[in-house]
């Protein structure tokens, strides 16, 4: 058992922070929250680990990660012998550059499904060390759809209602946590930018199939509204990027309970790309991006107005959105508007509900599970505090300790 | 930590000169750029300082026989296969690099595994993507058809049966950018699982040099027959591994020509020990039977040590019980057997760096080598088994990085 003494608890929900709380851990639960002093152990042993000064939250959620791959723009991709065999090497130090950022769960949205459903189960069986991870495995895409670009291995091409409903099955056999699926074309990377890739019906399928498994589906859309609106309207339970929007689509994501992933950390990461002259599109590309980056933070400071969910996700390993920077979203979720605890909340408690685990993890409360981060400074203050490694104190996950800056 | 000097410590250099017994080491980057005995000007005034008491700095050991990918504990353990078990190894296998380093062992070489996760893996350690030891590899072995290598399913052995298999195996692992070459010397036959040698010593000549001539060291698995071991010495090989059955005739013209001994007394102790508790295929008798008593190992290699013939340290790590980061156990069974303290460590260090190829750059505390070292509380010389207590570790330091403290 361990107590945590005296700290300041942001509990994830959105409620005003409670001072000079005591957290009670047990096994790998919170076990018990109260005031200072309130607890009694009858005599039996305790770690006690007093945080005065300090504050103390979830463990983040990132909703939106690569995390086999790497996000410097000036890394080659080479056609290499063993390029399997070294990208399992990268994305174990990738995990633990995000755990140590405090971040200790991960949706991850592409990867070939062996690979990262192999990192997954190696953390989950505490061989080594890294966020809990969900995984999408590959993605569901058209013929010569978004992610066809980066190769055969992350993804199917499914076209029609049965192949998609058949590429559903597929990936949940193979083991995927959850389902998703590309809505429009890419982009920056391809010709047909700005476009629709599936139609509602095709979307439909898959998203009912995933359901009836009890999975959640979340739909790659941006550039063109209409398409953000047929993944809304094929029921997927989150939008990722999802710029540009208008009153409609608002409209149905409030009515159908949809999820607002927006990624601003991609436009942050182009425009530093840009800045270092090492932006890795087509040269045309680059008005488009810039273009994308305003569309993007309109969509969230409106959405954000109207009440849709927001969600934490940074696509991190798109160029210069670092393993380990996640914490940059939370910034620029203020930029646009929100405040620093509905900024908090995306990466906790609304994460938690986007990806289906809001019983055991988003909130520190009794029963769930004891992923909490300990920050030297409050972040409701200055948001910004939280990008920087030496205030992240504690990382506690499961109830253990796996990042440890005191001292 | 660019520069900084560790002080008051006593420092085993790894060649077996007497120990400094109060010295500092400075370490500039990633190398050792002075050390001796303390006096008035060390530490200078502004140096960065780790002050030790009561502690011996050793260089990084080297652990020259391991298979990286099997942890040892799969033979006890009969839990069902994971599902991605095959991409799952890749992960092991920094586990079981990880553990080396916690030991102390700084330096690790692979003898026998699959090419290409291996060269990822070597990649990711030479480069300092990842916190592991420096890993010297061969990559794939070569054995003779249906020889050892071959029984555990995956695509670790080319299997050569005349001298134009021999060579063009030796091409292959060189353009796939082995280390060095593995040779499995000795086959099944006169009623015994190793009882014949695998190739002829006109083979066996004309494969070594092809590989000298590639630049790529030759090192030879032989035992249980008298001859492969002699083939092997004859023949040119750098090092052979096991070697049980060596005899003072070959020790005398291994010592002649400097071929390195690695015996592996970790394996055969941890077989014989299974052979005991009733989990082996053989029962203990057979055990002995086959590959010999305990007493003929330790006597083996005591004679080889006092003929001269250079040892050095590697447990087999991946074998049934024998578990990665265990090289000091090796160290305990070598003295065991008639070792000092002092030349086990040298089995350790700089005669390891030599069987690794790269006594240039490691292997020893000498000034302009990477600081790979070992701090241990007390004295290993007065206590080797000291070594295998991690508690007693207060730093590994890589390159001068440190990688580890209690």
């Amino acid at each position: 058992m361990i107590l945590l003494t005296g700290v300041k608890v942001i509990d994830g929900m959105g409620n005003y922070p409670d001072d000079n709380q005591s957290i009670l851990i047990e096994d790998s639960k919170i076990r018990w929250i109260g005031k200072q002093g309130d607890w009694n152990n009858h005599g039996e042993p305790i770690e006690s680990i007093n945080l005065q000064e300090k504050t103390l939250l979830p463990g983040l959620i990132d909703c939106h990660v690569h995390i086999l791959e790497n996000p410097d723009p000036a890394a080659i991709p080479y056609p290499n012998p063993y390029q399997a065999q070294r990208v399992l090497l990268y994305s174990v130090r990738y995990a633990r550059k995000t755990l140590e950022a405090g971040f200790t769960t991960v949706r991850d949205m592409m990867a070939p499904n062996e690979l990262i459903f192999a990192l997954r189960d190696s953390i989950a069986a505490n061989e080594i060390e890294g966020p809990h991870i969900l995984a999408s495995g590959k993605c569901i895409t058209i013929s010569g759809g978004h992610g066809t670009q980066y190769g055969p291995e992350g993804v199917i091409e499914a076209d029609g209602e049965q192949e998609v409903l058949k590429a559903v099955r597929s990936q949940l056999k193979a083991g995927a946590d959850l389902i998703k699926i590309m809505a429009t074309r890419p982009a920056l990377s391809k010709p047909f930018y700005g476009r629709e890739a599936y139609q509602v019906q095709e979307m439909r399928a898959g998203v009912d199939e995933a359901h009836r498994a009890g999975v959640k589906v979340a739909a790659h859309c941006h550039s063109i509204v209409s398409g953000v609106k047929n993944a809304i309207l094929a029921g997927v339970d989150s939008i990722e990027h999802s710029a540009p929007l208008d009153d409609e689509a608002m409209d149905l994501m409030l009515e159908h309970g949809t999820f607002m992933v927006p990624t601003l950390s991609v436009s942050a990461g182009l425009q530093e790309c840009i800045d270092q002259q090492l932006f890795p599109y087509p040269p045309g590309a680059l008005k488009r991006a810039q273009e994308l980056a305003e569309e993007t933070t309109q969509a969230v400071s409106t959405a954000y107005a109207r009440g849709v969910k927001i969600a934490l996700g940074t696509d991190a390993s798109m160029p210069n959105v670092f393993h380990g920077n996640n914490a940059r979203e939370f910034e620029m979720m203020v930029a646009c508007g929100m405040s620093p605890m509905d900024a908090l909340v995306a990466g906790t408690m609304n994460a938690a509900e986007n990806i289906g685990k809001e019983n055991e993890i988003g909130s520190i409360s009794v029963g769930k599970l004891a992923d909490l981060v300990v920050v030297d400074g409050d972040p409701l203050q200055d948001i910004r505090i939280l990008q920087d490694m030496n205030r992240i104190l504690l990382v506690f996950k499961e109830g253990r300790i796996k990042i440890d800056r005191r001292k | 930590m660019a520069e900084f000097t560790l002080t008051n410590i006593r420092i085993i250099d790894g060649f077996g000169n007497d120990p400094i017994e109060n010295g500092f080491i400075q370490i500039k980057n990633s190398e050792i750029s002075a050390f001796g005995a303390m006096h008035d000007n060390s530490p200078q005034p502004g140096d960065k300082v780790i002050a030790y008491k009561n502690c011996t700095a050793l260089p990084g050991l080297f652990d020259v026989h391991t298979h990286v990918y099997p942890s040892g504990e799969e033979y006890r353990n009969k839990a069902p296969t994971p599902r991605f078990a095959e991409e799952q190894k890749q992960i092991l296998a920094i586990k079981n690099l990880q553990k080396h380093l916690a030991a102390g062992f700084t330096t690790v070489r692979d003898v026998g595994s699959e090419n290409d996760p291996v060269w990822a893996l070597r990649e990711a350690a030479n480069e300092s993507w990842l916190p592991l030891p420096r890993l010297i590899a061969s990559g794939k072995l070569l054995t003779v058809t249906n020889g050892h290598g071959t029984e555990y399913g995956i695509d670790m052995a080319w299997e050569c049966d005349s001298l134009g298999d021999l060579i063009t195996a030796v091409r292959r692992q060189h353009a796939a950018g082995a280390d060095f070459i593995k040779l499995i010397g000795s086959r099944a036959g006169n009623n015994h699982p190793e009882g014949l040698p695998s190739w002829s010593l006109s083979e066996l000549k004309a494969t070594i040099k092809e590989a000298h001539a590639l630049g790529l060291p030759v090192s030879m698995h032989v035992s249980g027959c008298v001859e492969s071991t002699q083939l092997a010495v004859h023949a040119g090989a750098d090092s052979i591994e096991h070697g049980w059955g060596i005899t003072p005739q070959i020790m005398e013209e291994a010592a002649r020509k400097q071929v390195f001994f690695c015996p592996t007394l970790s394996v055969y102790c941890n077989l014989e020990n299974l052979a005991k508790e009733g989990l082996w295929r053989r029962s203990w008798e057979d055990y002995i039977k086959t590959w010999g008593s305990r007493e003929d190992r330790f006597f083996e290699v005591k004679k080889a040590h006092e003929s001269g013939v250079p040892i050095v340290c590697g447990t087999d790590a991946g074998n049934p019980d024998t578990f990665h980061g265990t090289g000091a156990i090796e160290l305990g069974l070598l003295v065991e057997a008639g070792l000092s303290p002092m030349d086990a460590i040298i089995a350790a260090s700089s005669n390891a760096a030599k069987v690794c190829g790269i006594q240039e750059q490691a292997g020893s505390i000498t000034v302009g080598k990477n600081a790979d070292l070992l701090i241990v509380k007390g004295n290993p010389l007065e206590n080797i088994n000291l070594l295998q207590k991690h508690a007693l570790i207060r730093a590994v330091y890589k390159d001068g990085k440190l990688v580890n403290t209690v």
